[in-house]
């Protein structure tokens, strides 16, 4: 079976992205269902196979929390990386505004496929470093941008 | 003793007269009525209270519907010259004017 393109399992065989694809566990979303909310404890991660995720922050408005839509992600792309990475608290909400196909994959049924497989272990945490580093790098960029329009707007 | 009283009678006598001098020099009611100020100082507006500060003129009520769709072109136009710059880092891509309205 060819493994689907996903940027969770570049680099992997087909043969070792199928086992790790079996350690999840498919869940349907239908629409306007929330995958998790911001703070809430992370224990998995998600792969999207259908559908959208998006995700967002709440910013108040007038006295209410309004959420405000941060990113989208496709079919093939990751969330939630939280679930891997230490304090495992999710930073965002996620909710799928059409029926939205995931599998789930729970932090320690991936740690221990990777103790026992540290050559995929090293595939996938790069992969996953490679989707965190880009999001610091882009949200690392847009600060800077307003930074500079504070100065503008303060010292000018 | 008779030089005594004469001393006192022109004691009394001095403070009788200074008594009618500063009598004579105190305006009546009458006269007091008629004092006014000579002309009326202008201060001009008040520049200490956020009371006396020109309003800012008035903006059209967003909804909040409007507000969170203006947020959200914002985030994605911010997104993409942040995209843009991490193709070509360069002060100038880093620093391109926005579009987005919520900053202009």
């Amino acid at each position: 079976m060819p493994k689907p393109q996903t940027d969770l399992l570049k680099g992997l065989t087909d043969e070792e992205a199928a086992r790790v694809l079996a350690l999840g566990t498919p869940i349907t979303l239908p629409a306007g269902e929330s995958l998790f909310r911001l703070g809430e404890t992370a224990e998995r991660m998600y792969l999207l196979r259908s559908g959208r995720i998006h995700l967002t922050l709440p910013i108040p408005i007038r006295g209410h929390d309004e959420d405000v839509l941060i990113e989208e992600r496709l079919a093939g792309e990751t969330v939630g990386w939280s679930g891997l990475i230490p304090p495992h608290r999710f930073t965002l909400n996620a909710t799928a505004p059409v029926a939205t196909d995931v599998t789930a994959f729970p932090r320690s049924v991936l740690l221990e496929h990777f103790a026992a497989n540290p050559a995929v272990a090293s595939l996938v945490m790069r992969n996953v470093a490679s989707v965190i580093g880009h999001r610091l790098q882009v949200f690392q960029t847009m600060w800077t941008r307003e930074m500079q329009r504070s100065v503008e707007l303060k010292y000018s | 003793m008779m030089m005594f009283l004469s001393l006192l009678c022109l004691s009394l006598l001095a403070v009788a007269v200074l008594s009618m001098i500063v009598y004579g020099a105190t305006p009546r009611d009458a006269a007091r009525a008629d004092i006014r100020p000579a002309a009326t100082v202008s201060l001009g507006p008040s520049r200490f209270f956020a009371g006396d500060l020109v309003s800012p003129p008035d903006r059209p009520q967003l909804s909040v519907d409007a507000v969170v769709a203006q947020l959200e072109r914002h985030v994605r136009l911010e997104q993409a010259a942040a995209e843009s710059f991490l193709e070509i880092p360069a002060p100038d891509t880093l620093h391109a004017p926005s579009a987005s309205r919520f900053v202009n």
